[in-house]
C-alpha cells in the first residue's frame, strides 16, 4: 500500500533539497519542480486505484483519529490530486523554458505551492487545511510577484489583501469550531454536528465558506483573480487556475457536503455560481489584455463548477469535477500559449498576438483547448458544461440555466474572437520550440483522450453519489 | 445491416479519414473523396434497409435508427460532401489535409445527427458539425467564422435546453420517449427546438451568419449549404411530425385545417424567401448573392413543413433535395469562377461561358431548377409547395412565395448574364476550362436533377415512404406526373412539349445567316475603339433598388450590430465591479461574509 502521506513528504523533501542542489548548480534545481510534480503524479496515480476499494485514512504520528492528524483521501480527492500533480508537472516542464530568476527560489516556492493545494485535497482534518491553504497562498503570493515589475507586485498585493482576509475567515471558522466541539477532524465534526449551538455553527460554516472562497475564485471575493494572473509569469497563472483554485473549490465542497450538509444553503450556492459565471464572462468579452481575459475566463469556468455542486445532484456534481478536470486542463494550455505569446511580443494585449497561432504546433493544441472549453464534444470540456446544464433543468433552475446559457454564448464569441485573432493571416507563422509545445500537445491530448473515451473518469464519479451523502 | 457496418460505415469510417488524410500533406483531398464515397454508395444501396441499434459510445446511451427519412437526408447530404470534396481536389491549394479532414468531420457529424434516435447524440453530433464548420470558416476569415459560431451556440444552446425539458418531464433521452411531455410544455418546447434548428437553415431573423460563412472557401460552402443546412429542415421536420405529432400541434388551434404553429412556420417561411430573394437581388458579390438565395430556398421549405399537407411537406422534402442538388452546384461554380479568375464580384466578371462552356452548362441547368423553371425538378418541387398553399388559400403566404420566385428569375439572371454571357474582360481571356474531375464534381449532381425533372416518380417513391412512416398521407403520383386537388403536373408532356419548342427555336436558329464577330469588333463614329465597357454588370437593377430604398435601409444585421454594442457597453459597467483597488476589495469581502451568513441564518 502506498501511503498519501508521500504526496505531501516527497514535495516537502524535494522542496527543501532544492538550495541544497542550488549551491552545487543552479541548472540542475530547476529539474526539482518536474521532479517533484512527476513522483507525486506517479503516487497520486496508485492512491487514486486504492481508493476505489473505499476511502483511505493514512494515520499520522501515531494518534489515532480523532485525536491525531489523519489524511482522508476518497476517489474524488484523489482524482483532483491526480489532476494538480499532473498539471504541475506539465506546466513545470514548460517553466524549464522560461526560467525566472532566482532559480531556487521559484522552483521551491512551485513544489510549495503544489505541495499545499495537494494537501488540502487530501487532508481529513481542518486545522490541516489551514496550515495547507496558507502554504499555498504564501507560496503563491511569492510567486504572483516573481516578474519583479509594477503590475507583478500590484497584483500580489491585491492577492495578499483578500488572500489574508480569506485565511482569518477560515482561521476564525476553525476556531469557533473547536471551541465547540474540541475537535478538528472532519468526519467527526460531521457526526457531531448536531451538538453545536446551531447559531455557532452558521457562522462557523459561513466562515470557512468565505474563507475559501477567495481561493476557489467565487464572486465576489475573486477580485485578486485579473491582477494576479495578470502580473504573475504565465505559468503560474496556468498553475494558479489549475491547481490553486481547483484545491479551493474541493475544500469548498468538503465544507459543504462532508462537514456540514447543509442542503437549504444551496440554492444560494446556485445564485454565487451564476453571479460569478455572468460576471466573470462578460468581462472577459469587452477585455482586451490576453492574460486578464484568460483570468476573468477562469473565473467564469469555476463558477460553472461552483453551480454544479449548488445544483447538488449526482449529475450536477459529476459535472462539477468534470468541469474541475477539464478547466484544469484546458486552461493551462491557453495560459502556456500566452506565455508563448508574451516572450514573443514581449507585451499581452490582444493586438499585438496576431497570426502567433498560425504554426500549427501551437495552434491545433490552442484550438483545442478552445473547443473544449467552449463545451464541444469530443473534447473533455464538453461534458462538464453538458451534465451541469442537463442537472440544472432537471432541478428546475430554469432561469439560471438560460443565463448561464446566455453567458456561454458570450463565451463562444470572446473565444472566436482570441482565435480570430490569433490565427490572423497577416502575420507569418513564427518558430516554437520543443519547450513550448510538447506540454501543450500533452495536455491536448489528454483533452482529446478523455472526451472520446471518459469512461475512466466516469468510474472514478461513480462515487459522486456517497460524496453527495457526506462520504469522503 | 447491423451495428457495426451502421456506426463504422457513416461515423467511424469518416473520422479514420479524417485523421488519415490530415497526415497526407497535398493528397489529402484525394483519399477524403475515397472515404466520403464510401458512405454515399452505402446509403444509396442500403434503401429500405430499416434498423434500430443502442449502444454506448462517448459515455453515452446512443440510439441509431435508419429510417426513411435519415436515409433520404443520409443520401442528400453524402452526395454533395462527395461532389465538394471531389472539387475540392485542385481548388483547395492551401493546407488541403485540414480542409479535408475538417470536411471528414463534419460528415461525421451530419451522419450522426441524422442517425441519432436519442437527443443526446443529436446534441453531440450536431455540436461536432458546428465546431468542424468553425474551423472550416476559419480558414477563410476569423470574423465570418466568429458571426457564425455565435450563433451556431445560440442553435445549440437552444437545442440543449430543449433537451434538458424534454429529459425534465421525462427522464429519457429517446425520441420515443418525447411522447411523455405534457402539452403545456410544448408551449416552451416548440418554440426552443424550431429556433435551435432554425438557426441552422438560417430562418429569418436568425440568417446572419449564411452571408458570412457562405463567403469562405467555395468548395465547403458547396456542402454547407447543400446539405449541412439541410439538417436544420431535418431538426423542424423531426419538431413537428416526430416529437410533436400533429396532435399536440393541434393543440395549439388552426387556422383553415392548418395548425397555428405550422401557420407561423409557414409565414416565416415566406417571409424568409421573400427578404431573402429581395437581398439576393442587390448583391454584387457572386458567393452573398448565392447565400441570400439559398436562405430563401429553405424559407420555402419552411412553408412546406409549416402547411404539413403531404403535398406541402412532400414538396418541401423534394425541394430540399433539389436545392442540395442545384445549389452545391451553384456553388461549385462559383467556385469554378474563383477557381479560374480569382474574382468573385460579378461586376468585374463576365463572358465566362465562352471560356468555361461545360461549367456554365452546369450552372445553367442549376438556375432553371432554381427558378424554378418547367421541365426542371426546381419546378416541380416548387409548384407542389405552391398548390398546396393555393389550395389552402392562403392569401399571405402565397403571394409572397410567388413574388419570392420572380425575384429569383432577377438574380439567377444576374448570375447568368454578370458572370457567364455578356463581353468577357481582356484579363479573362487566358482562362481555361475546368479540369475532368472538377466538372464530374458538377455533373454528379445534375444527374439526379435530370432524372427526377422528367420522372419525378423516382424521389416520390422515397419521399411518400417518408410520409407512410410518419403517419401522413402518401401523394398520388406515377413516374412522370403527379396530381393534386389543384392539378398537379405530367413532367412527361413538359418535357414533350419543351423539346418541340426547343427544336423549332433551334431549327429557327440556325436557319439564320448571322456573321459571328469577336467582341471587341466594334466601331464608334467610324473610329475602331479597343477599350469599351460593353458589359453593363455595375449598378444592375438601379430602378429596383429605387423603388426598395426605405426598405433596405434597415438591417437585421445592423441591429445585431447595435445589440451586441449596446451589451458590451453593460458589461464595461460590469467589469468595473473590478476597480482594482485593494480597499475595495477588501469591503466586499467584508459584505460578502455580512450577506452569506444572513442568508445562512435565514435558511439554516
Amino acid at each position: 500500500m502506498i501511503h498519501p502521506v508521500l504526496l505531501i513528504a516527497i514535495p516537502l523533501f524535494l522542496a527543501f533539497l532544492t538550495p541544497i542542489v542550488g549551491i552545487g548548480s543552479k541548472k540542475y534545481a530547476r529539474y526539482m519542480a518536474p521532479l517533484a510534480a512527476g513522483l507525486n503524479t506517479l503516487v497520486s496515480i496508485f492512491v487514486l486505484f486504492e481508493t476505489f476499494n473505499g476511502p483511505v485514512f493514512d494515520i499520522l504520528s501515531g494518534f489515532s483519529p480523532p485525536l491525531g492528524i489523519v489524511l482522508m483521501v476518497g476517489p474524488l480527492g484523489a482524482l483532483i490530486a491526480l489532476l494538480i500533480s499532473f498539471t504541475s508537472f506539465v506546466v513545470s516542464l514548460n517553466c524549464l523554458k522560461y526560467p525566472k530568476e532566482p532559480v531556487v527560489k521559484y522552483t521551491m516556492l512551485y513544489i510549495l505551492l503544489m505541495m499545499g493545494a495537494t494537501g488540502m485535497v487530501i487532508t481529513g482534518d481542518l486545522f490541516n487545511l489551514f496550515v495547507f491553504m496558507e502554504i499555498t497562498s504564501i507560496a503563491s503570493y511569492g510567486l504572483a510577484s516573481f516578474n519583479r515589475d509594477k503590475r507583478g507586485y500590484l497584483g500580489a498585493i491585491k492577492y495578499v489583501v483578500v488572500g489574508s482576509i480569506g485565511s482569518t475567515f477560515v482561521l476564525v471558522g476553525i476556531g469557533l469550531i473547536y471551541a465547540q466541539l474540541r475537535t478538528l477532524n472532519m468526519l467527526d465534526i460531521s457526526a457531531r454536528l448536531s451538538q453545536m449551538n446551531s447559531f455557532t455553527a452558521i457562522v462557523a460554516f459561513v466562515s470557512l465558506f468565505v474563507g475559501l472562497s477567495v481561493e476557489a475564485e467565487i464572486f465576489p471575493l475573486n477580485t485578486w483573480v485579473p491582477d494576479a494572473y495578470r502580473g504573475a509569469p504565465s505559468q503560474i497563472s496556468a498553475v494558479f487556475a489549475s491547481v490553486a483554485a481547483k484545491a479551493g473549490i474541493f475544500a469548498i465542497a468538503r465544507i459543504i457536503f462532508t462537514i456540514f450538509g447543509y442542503s437549504n444553503y444551496l440554492w444560494f450556492v446556485v445564485i454565487l455560481g451564476m453571479l460569478t459565471v455572468i460576471i466573470g464572462e462578460f468581462s472577459a468579452y469587452v477585455e482586451r489584455d490576453l492574460k486578464k481575459m484568460l483570468a476573468y475566463s477562469s473565473i467564469a469556468q469555476m463558477g460553472m463548477i461552483v453551480l454544479g455542486f449548488g445544483i447538488g445532484t449526482v449529475l450536477a456534481l459529476q459535472g462539477a469535477f468534470f468541469q474541475m478536470l477539464s478547466h484544469a486542463i484546458a486552461k493551462a494550455v491557453l495560459f502556456m500559449a500566452a506565455g508563448y505569446f508574451v516572450y514573443r511580443t514581449g507585451t499581452t494585449k490582444m493586438e499585438s498576438i496576431r497570426g502567433l497561432g498560425r504554426n500549427p504546433l501551437i495552434g491545433i493544441p490552442l484550438t483545442i483547448s478552445v473547443l473544449s472549453i467552449m463545451g464541444l464534444p469530443l473534447f473533455l470540456g464538453f461534458y462538464g458544461k453538458f451534465y451541469i446544464v442537463l442537472a440544472g433543468i432537471d432541478a428546475g433552475y430554469y432561469a439560471i440555466i438560460a443565463l448561464i446559457l446566455l453567458a456561454s454564448v458570450v463565451e463562444v464569441a470572446y473565444y472566436a474572437r482570441f482565435l480570430k485573432i490569433v490565427f490572423d493571416k497577416s502575420a507569418e507563422p513564427k518558430e516554437v520550440t520543443p519547450g513550448d509545445y510538447v506540454p501543450m500537445m500533452i495536455l491536448a491530448v489528454v483533452l482529446v483522450i478523455f472526451g472520446v473515451y471518459p469512461y475512466p473518469i466516469l468510474d472514478v464519479l461513480s462515487h459522486v453519489a456517497s460524496f453527495l451523502a457526506g462520504g469522503v | 445491416m447491423d451495428l457495426q457496418t451502421l456506426f463504422g460505415i457513416f461515423i467511424v469510417l469518416p473520422v479514420l479519414g479524417a485523421f488519415l488524410s490530415y497526415s497526407l500533406g497535398k493528397r489529402a483531398s484525394i483519399v477524403a473523396t475515397a472515404f466520403s464515397a464510401v458512405p454515399l454508395i452505402f446509403t444509396y444501396l442500403r434503401m429500405g434497409d430499416w434498423s434500430q441499434y443502442t449502444f454506448t459510445a462517448l459515455g453515452i446511451n446512443m440510439s441509431f435508427e435508419l429510417n426513411p427519412l435519415n436515409w433520404f437526408f443520409i443520401l442528400m447530404t453524402s452526395l454533395t460532401s462527395f461532389s465538394a470534396l471531389l472539387f475540392s481536389i485542385s481548388s483547395v491549394k492551401e493546407r488541403q489535409n485540414g480542409f479535408a479532414s475538417l470536411m471528414l468531420f463534419a460528415v461525421a457529424g451530419a451522419n450522426g445527427v441524422l442517425l441519432a434516435r436519442d437527443f443526446l447524440s443529436l446534441f453531440v453530433f450536431w455540436e461536432i458539425m458546428s465546431w468542424s464548420i468553425f474551423l472550416l470558416v476559419m480558414r477563410a476569415s476569423g470574423e465570418s467564422a466568429r458571426i457564425y459560431m455565435i450563433f451556431g451556440a445560440i442553435s445549440a444552446y437552444f437545442i440543449l435546453f430543449g433537451i434538458g425539458i424534454v429529459y425534465h418531464y421525462t427522464g429519457s433521452f429517446l425520441y420515443s420517449a418525447v411522447g411523455g411531455v405534457p402539452a403545456y410544455a410544448w408551449k416552451y418546447l416548440l418554440p426552443i427546438f424550431i429556433v435551435g434548428f432554425g438557426v441552422k437553415m438560417a430562418m429569418m431573423p436568425l440568417h446572419i451568419w449564411a452571408p458570412h460563412a457562405y463567403s469562405s472557401e467555395q468548395s465547403f460552402v458547396a456542402y454547407l449549404s447543400g446539405g449541412l443546412s439541410k439538417l436544420g429542415a431535418y431538426g423542424i421536420f423531426l419538431t413537428f411530425y416526430s416529437f410533436a405529432t400533429v396532435g399536440v400541434l393541434a393543440g395549439f388551434g388552426t387556422f383553415r385545417t392548418v395548425t397555428i404553429p405550422g401557420y407561423a412556420l409557414a409565414l416565416v417561411g415566406a417571409f424568409t424567401a421573400f427578404i431573402g430573394t429581395m437581398l439576393a437581388i442587390f448583391q454584387d458579390d457572386l458567393r452573398k448573392l448565392l447565400a441570400y438565395s439559398s436562405i430563401a430556398q429553405l424559407g420555402y421549405v419552411l412553408v412546406g413543413f409549416g402547411l404539413g399537407t403531404p403535398l406541402a411537406v412532400g414538396g418541401a422534402l423534394f425541394h430540399a433535395f433539389n436545392h442540395a442538388l442545384f445549389k452545391a452546384v451553384l456553388f461549385l461554380g462559383s467556385a469554378a469562377v474563383i477557381y479560374r479568375t480569382g474574382e468573385y464580384r460579378i461586376s468585374e466578371l463576365g463572358g465566362i461561358a465562352y471560356r468555361m462552356p461545360f461549367t456554365f452548362m452546369a450552372v445553367l441547368i442549376s438556375i432553371f431548377a432554381l427558378a424554378g423553371i418547367p421541365i426542371t425538378s426546381g419546378f416541380i418541387s416548387k409548384w407542389m409547395i405552391y398548390e398546396a398553399a393555393i389550395s389552402l388559400k392562403f392569401v399571405i403566404v402565397t403571394p409572397l412565395m410567388l413574388i419570392a420566385s420572380v425575384g429569383a428569375f432577377l438574380y439567377s439572371f444576374r448570375i447568368l448574364y454578370g458572370v457567364f454571357l455578356g463581353q468577357l474582360h481582356r484579363r479573362h481571356e487566358h482562362i481555361k476550362e475546368l479540369p475532368p474531375h472538377m466538372l464530374a464534381a458538377m455533373y454528379i449532381l445534375i444527374v439526379p436533377m435530370m432524372v427526377f425533372a422528367v420522372a419525378p416518380g423516382l424521389i416520390f417513391d422515397w419521399i411518400n415512404s417518408i410520409l407512410v412512416y410518419y403517419g401522413m398521407n402518401g401523394l398520388t403520383y406515377t413516374t412522370f406526373s403527379y396530381q393534386s386537388s389543384v392539378g398537379g403536373a405530367n413532367m412527361l408532356v413538359f418535357f414533350v412539349a419543351f423539346m418541340a419548342a426547343f427544336m423549332v427555336a433551334m431549327g429557327l436558329f440556325m436557319m439564320k445567316k448571322a456573321r459571328t464577330v469577336d467582341q471587341y469588333d466594334n466601331y464608334l463614329g467610324g473610329e475602331v475603339r479597343t477599350d469599351v465597357e460593353l458589359h453593363a454588370a455595375h449598378n444592375f437593377y438601379k430602378p429596383l433598388r429605387e423603388v426598395w430604398e426605405p426598405l433596405l435601409k434597415y438591417s437585421t444585421e445592423r441591429f445585431y450590430t447595435r445589440v451586441a454594442r449596446f451589451f458590451a457597453g453593460g458589461f464595461e459597467e460590469i467589469k468595473k465591479v473590478y476597480t482594482g483597488n485593494p480597499q475595495d476589495y477588501a469591503a466586499y469581502a467584508a459584505m460578502a461574509f455580512i450577506v452569506f451568513f444572513l442568508i445562512g441564518w435565514w435558511l439554516l
